[in-house]
């Protein structure tokens, strides 16, 4: 965010390992709860057990799981008070000032604004046509990051959408459809604007992942791209002048350069690109030093910039 | 019951056989909608490249033209002003010899008017009241008149040449005024490029109908060339269709900006 002061290495790295300290803290000290109580029950758990078949073995069944839930127990008050207040303050640390720091060195980004918290709202990704939205209850993004890249205005963020589902016997479940990442690139292209929908899935999108789709599959002349994408538009010539063989090539290079799948969506001015099944943008782990997870920060936003070098390169600077 | 059965099964057969004949034809016979649908796609984005060429080409002439004239016209006062410039030379040098001689003539009399003035102060000191002497300061009286007037004339002159001077100058000055304003600012550059933008895409529009015709026809012929289609089409007299070629009448479009 805009007016952060600046957060040194070191600084985030003492707050990562003070956090790991803190979480192995935890862990022994669930540990040795656990054993505790192991040694606690143990009696109780074989006066329990004694008239029941293998009498010595259900006892220590019983013992470990009365045992090990108290030590879940524990360990999530032990959490609670000790680690959680230092995780989040590195977590808010991490994302609000270091991201945005190491975001704003790259060279042609700018009116950077990064908001950990905010991102496409569920119509937004149902007009978009990009993804399938999914329910609106169960609708989530996050990691917003939005500016200008090579002079094209852009947002970028966390999408995770999901279905619920009605299963036997009246049961219901919660399935993830969609979660990676979605990219609006303001304009694709100086002199042309898409009228209506064109789609563009790769075919390892499952049906499920579309959603929506425009009316008319369409094959194009490429067969290599007919192989690999799935193409669908209201209207045929429309999407033979947006995907001239040079886009359509584009998009193949993105999707080799990403090494995901990937579904494009073209409307009016402006290109969607849905990225799927890659882990979530710009979350810090206390595992991996902080210098080394610069190196993921700048991965998640090489999307980014791939995105506007390859499928928005017709979009001056 | 047999044969009942066996009779069923042959219902049953050809059904499905004029069933899949009529779906197979169906296919066909869409497919070559299709073909047809996109050669009108093509000449309707050589209609719209014409028309709207057409008429974005005549307004930027009109206007590259008008534009032609002004600047042309601004030139022309541009260069006029050189042998105004020369004949202002020569006015101000006239004028300047004519102020000096008014200045010279206003000094001669005034001096004039001193010397009379001198005598007739020296004949009154010097008395006589005979009539000549009466006759003669009179005279000189006369002649002092004559010349209070003849420089009041040379001044009244010199005055007027002033004057003249000043009303020249100002109607110069407004009239640098009026030329800078009226110095026009070429506006066909953006008119250029909006053409350009719109050739590209009418252009675009055009490849597109184009490719999408050639994919129908594609998808048509290959359709059409497989068993048991080909059967269906050779009875039905479908003929494959042509890929796209390019006629010459109105499919050229050729820029003039000569006249």
């Amino acid at each position: 965010m805009v007016g952060q002061p600046e957060m040194s290495v070191a600084k985030l790295e003492k707050m990562r390992r003070s956090v790991r300290r803190r979480r192995w803290f935890c862990m022994l000290l669930a540990l040795a709860g656990l054993i505790g109580a192991m040694r606690i029950f143990y009696p109780y758990c074989v006066a329990e057990t004694e008239d029941m078949p293998a009498p010595e073995i259900l006892a220590y069944v019983l013992d470990f799981i009365v045992a090990g839930v108290l030590a879940c127990m524990l360990l999530g008050l032990a959490w609670m008070l000790i680690a959680d207040r230092a995780d989040k303050k590195f977590c808010h640390a991490y994302k609000c000032q270091y991201v945005m720091q190491t975001i704003e060195a790259l060279p042609g980004f700018r009116e950077l604004l990064y908001s950990p918290y905010n991102g496409f709202s569920h119509d937004e990704i149902r007009n978009a046509a990009v993804v399938n939205c999914g329910d609106r209850n169960h609708f989530a993004s996050e990691d917003l990051l939005t500016g200008r890249c090579e002079d094209v205005r852009f947002r970028f963020s966390d999408v995770i959408t999901k279905r619920e589902v009605r299963k036997a016997r009246g049961r219901r479940e919660v399935n993830e459809i969609f979660n990676g990442q979605v990219i609006e690139l303001e304009r694709f292209d100086d002199r042309k604007v898409s009228s209506g929908h064109v789609q563009v899935f790769q075919k390892e999108f499952l049906s499920d992942l579309r959603g929506w789709t425009a009316e008319h599959p369409i094959k194009t002349e490429d067969e290599t791209f007919n192989r690999k994408f799935q193409v669908y538009a209201a209207d045929a010539h429309n999407a033979y002048y947006i995907l001239t063989p040079l886009m359509m090539e584009k998009i193949e290079a993105f999707s080799n350069a990403v090494g995901a799948q990937v579904a494009v969506t073209f409307r009016g001015k402006s290109v969607f690109v849905a990225i799927a099944g890659r882990r979530s943008m710009f979350d810090p782990s206390d595992n991996i030093p902080v210098d080394q997870q610069q190196g993921r920060i700048l991965e998640d936003i090489s999307l980014l910039q791939k995105a506007r070098e390859i499928i928005a390169s017709a979009a001056a600077v | 019951m047999e044969f009942q059965a066996g009779l069923l099964v042959a219902a049953a057969a050809i059904v499905l056989c004029v069933a899949g004949y009529v779906k197979m034809y169906n296919k066909l016979r869409r497919l070559l909608v299709k073909v047809e649908e996109g050669a009108a796609g093509i000449d309707v984005a050589l209609e719209k490249r014409f028309d709207l060429l057409s008429e974005e080409l005549e307004a930027v002439k009109k206007y590259m033209r008008h534009e032609e004239e002004v600047f042309t016209s601004i030139t022309e006062i541009r260069s006029g002003v050189q042998p105004e410039l020369w004949s202002e030379k020569r006015r101000e040098a006239l004028t300047q010899q004519m102020l000096r001689e008014a200045d010279v003539k206003i000094r001669e009399h005034s001096d004039a008017m001193r010397s009379i003035r001198d005598r007739m102060e020296q004949s009154r000191r010097s008395g006589g009241s005979s009539a000549r002497s009466r006759k003669r300061q009179a005279e000189r009286a006369d002649e002092l008149r004559q010349r209070t007037v003849s420089r009041d004339v040379a001044r009244d002159y010199k005055m007027s040449l002033l004057a003249g001077v000043n009303h020249d100058l100002s109607s110069v000055s407004a009239g640098i005024d009026a030329l800078a304003e009226q110095y026009p600012t070429l506006y066909s550059t953006s008119n250029m490029q909006h053409f350009q933008r719109s050739i590209y895409d009418a252009e675009e529009h055009l490849q597109a109908a184009r490719r999408l015709y050639n994919a129908n026809v594609s998808a048509y012929n290959q359709l059409r060339a497989s068993f048991p289609f080909s059967l269906i089409a050779a009875l039905h007299g479908m003929d494959p269709a042509w890929f796209y070629e390019v006629e010459e009448k109105k499919r050229t479009f050729q820029v003039q900006f000569d006249e």
